[in-house]
């Protein structure tokens, strides 16, 4: 597998959280004003 | 349920907190997940290329795995949003770039060659979205997953899957703990059973 079970979970974890941040805020915005609704656990 | 598969599209969700499944149902009556959702996933038009939304037929049933809070944006209003500005577009085409390698992501854990490979390969996905971390090198699960579950998204049967998430538990690298799953990167002990 090349990498190890940590390694990759580490660089996968970080690849994911620092892709969420540049675009979470910007999503965020887009749908700053919508509406909120709640679902409870199916 | 939030959708169910065949609905119209009426509204577009972010998911604010808490994660969501979609999943479909075989000829057989067994569902399938297909993808797991969370804080910051935009649902269900992530699928579509026309953006011709008026017409869009949910593809999924999205149903709530655990208590979620979305934002809501009428389909009208959200396609008049993404087309109104480049920025706005940009920040679509973003969101379907992450979403289309997260996809990528499952692929290639699917076209692994041997089972085992496949479900531990699984392992860091689930963890880049799904983990918390407990200890320096074990994560928790903030959802519980099923052995069909694991099955459905590392493309190996759940018979196979629920062989393998026992290996895994005796080698340390998987433990349950009320339904929720332990990953253990740095396993120090192998169980005797």
């Amino acid at each position: 597998m090349g990498l190890g079970l940590a390694e990759a979970c580490e660089i996968l974890r970080l690849h994911m959280a620092q892709q969420l941040s540049a675009y979470q805020l910007r999503i965020e915005k887009l749908f700053d004003g919508a509406g909120l609704k709640k679902y409870p656990k199916n | 349920m939030i959708y169910y598969a065949g609905d119209e599209l009426s509204q577009i969700y972010l998911i604010k907190e808490g994660y969501v499944k979609a999943y479909t149902i075989l000829d057989s009556g067994d569902t399938r997940t297909i993808f797991l959702l969370g804080p910051g996933d935009i649902f269900p038009i992530a699928f579509s290329v026309t953006m011709d939304l008026k017409n869009y037929k949910v593809k999924y049933f999205y149903q709530s795995l655990t208590d979620v809070q979305l934002q809501y944006l009428g389909y009208e209003n959200f396609k008049k949003l993404t087309e109104a500005n480049t920025e706005n577009m940009s920040t679509y085409v973003a969101y379907m770039s992450a979403s289309n390698e997260a996809i990528m992501k499952q692929l290639e854990i699917m076209k692994g060659k041997k089972a085992i490979n496949k479900v531990v390969m699984l392992l860091p996905y689930l963890v880049s979205k799904f983990g918390e971390r407990i200890r320096p090198d074990s994560y928790r699960l903030k959802i519980k997953l099923s052995h069909q579950e694991i099955a459905d998204l590392s493309g190996v049967t759940r018979e196979t899957t629920t062989t393998l998430v026992k290996q895994l538990e005796r080698r340390g690298i998987l433990e349950q703990l009320k339904g929720r799953l332990i990953v253990h990167t740095k396993p120090k002990f192998k169980k005797k059973k």
